[in-house]
């Protein structure tokens, strides 16, 4: 295990190291941006194909937040969309052999801040900054150190939910693949024949079912969160 | 006064080894203790298991529906005992300590402290569990709020997961980054430091359990009343974040101890 479970770094530009995180965010932000563009080309009013399935997604997803955020927020619906078709992809990129980007704390840690960011302007923006800060003060006074902490707890929760459950994934995967491998090779096969087929359920476990559960979750407390903050 | 300390004898007899020798031994303990955290899985997913045996009796046509949303809750549920085994295969097959500077104790006592740590893991295994037994309960009973009841329960125990995530941030601060490790104090308070980083983390079996009843209760009532699902929703999170308040004390204890020690400065 040379080098720890972290991203490799691919190459560096003027000093600044690029891991596989950046290098396959970037893979995954061009699919989804040529996909998005040559979906929506050509919009016919009676939709048919992929016009279909599109447009079953967006639906979907205006749907949910305005069941779960109420309908005077349904504007949070193209931010939640997007947050949650990539963490999809993003979970869903172990499947082809990537690293998936939320295997890195950094991805996780940065999209749980902006939560955190979204939380807390909304807040004061429709409570107004001086009511939003008296709420820390609730129930009583003594109340505000652990409110802050508290606080400040939700983007760490949010974030190595999501890391701790792919990055758990990833860990079991690469040991399975490297046991097989030995295996077979200590059985006197050269091609870790093991490695075809035996790993399957597990990849469905880590990385289908976890994956697209706290894609899911992330966007859902994200929704939460945010309409609280602002009821 | 020469050998009737012993704890100065025992510290002695530890020095006597290999700094790797013992940070190696430190690794099995904390990689055992780690494991600790499977009996919430157990417990848990027992219950979801004759929830849904119950719910299959209650409500034969929609058997097939509860069994799913168990499945999905028992999965879920399983969340915490895969981190500790993740834990402790870090510790077993890529441990980080063994290339570590510093003292080889602290770095040891670092090892069982990520171990104990995630016994923390009992508690959302219990509690996610309950939920998961909750929302077969609720499937069975109200087949067509089944998707609002269901949705409920996977909210509700992805809150009653954070503490388990709290020792797992801490346990990875433990073995990758402990500041403790470099510090120029006694080596018993920094070791025993070290252990304490870990030991409050236990406190996480409460707020597992308990928002995870948050949960349960949750689902029930979403599955129940599906007109109200978004107020139940809210409710219970606002309770689950007050249930969280003793978690987020042993975290903040936790991190004192290791990044702002004030029993080094006694020394």
């Amino acid at each position: 295990m040379d080098g720890g479970f972290g991203a490799r770094i691919i190459f560096e530009i003027g000093g600044i190291p690029i891991t596989e995180t950046i290098t396959n965010t970037w893979m995954i932000m061009i699919a989804l941006v040529v996909f998005s563009w040559f979906a929506t080309r050509n919009l016919q009013k009676v939709p048919k194909g992929l016009q279909n399935f599109i447009e079953a997604v967006v639906d979907g997803i205006y749907k949910l937040t305005e069941q779960t955020m109420g309908k005077d927020k349904v504007g949070f619906a193209p931010y939640i969309g997007t947050l949650m078709i990539y963490l999809i992809f993003a979970n869903l990129s172990g499947l082809i052999g990537l690293r998936p980007p939320t295997a890195d704390v950094n991805t996780t840690m940065g999209l749980a801040l902006l939560t955190f960011v979204m939380i807390h302007f909304f807040g004061m923006k429709t409570k107004g900054v001086k009511n939003y800060l008296k709420g820390f003060l609730e129930p009583f006074w003594p109340m505000l150190p652990l409110n802050i902490v508290g606080e400040l707890a939700t983007p760490i929760s949010l974030s190595f939910r999501l890391f701790g459950n792919i990055v758990g994934g990833l860990i079991i995967m690469s040991l399975l693949y490297g046991g097989l491998a030995s295996l077979s090779s200590t059985l006197g096969i050269s091609i870790p024949v093991f490695q075809a087929a035996i790993p399957a359920p597990l990849h469905l476990y880590f990385d289908v079912f976890a994956g697209v559960l706290q894609s899911f979750i992330f966007a859902m407390l994200t929704m939460v969160f945010v309409s609280i903050a602002m009821d | 006064m020469d050998n009737t300390n012993f704890i100065m004898i025992f510290l002695d007899w530890l020095m006597s080894f290999d700094k790797i020798a013992i940070i190696l031994a430190g690794s099995a303990i904390g990689a055992g203790l780690a494991m600790i955290a499977g009996i919430g899985p157990g417990i848990g997913q027992g219950y979801a298991a004759g929830k849904a045996a119950e719910a299959t009796a209650t409500n034969p046509d929609s058997s097939k529906q509860a069994t799913m949303v168990m499945l999905l809750g028992a999965g879920i549920a399983e969340t915490s005992g895969i981190l500790s085994l993740v834990i402790a295969l870090i510790l077993l097959f890529g441990n980080p300590l063994i290339s570590q500077p510093g003292d080889g104790l602290v770095i040891a006592v670092s090892a069982i402290g990520a171990g104990l740590a995630m016994i923390a893991g009992i508690g959302p295994g219990v509690g996610q569990g309950y939920a998961a037994g909750k929302g077969a309960e609720a499937t069975s009973i109200n087949p067509e709020g089944s998707r609002g009841s269901t949705l409920v329960m996977l909210l509700g125990s992805a809150v009653a997961q954070t503490s388990g995530i709290f020792s797992m941030v801490i346990a990875l601060i433990l073995m990758y980054a402990n500041p403790l490790v470099n510090s120029h104090g006694s080596t018993i308070v920094v070791a025993a430091s070290t252990l304490g980083a870990g030991i409050a983390m236990i406190a996480g079996i409460g707020p597992g359990i308990g928002q995870g009843y948050a949960a349960g209760k949750g689902t029930e009532a979403a599955g129940k009343r599906p007109k109200y699902q978004s107020s139940v929703i809210k409710t219970m999170i606002l309770g689950q974040a007050v249930a969280q308040t003793t978690g987020i004390y042993a975290l903040v204890i936790s991190l004192v101890l290791m990044f702002a020690n004030p029993l080094l400065k006694l020394l």
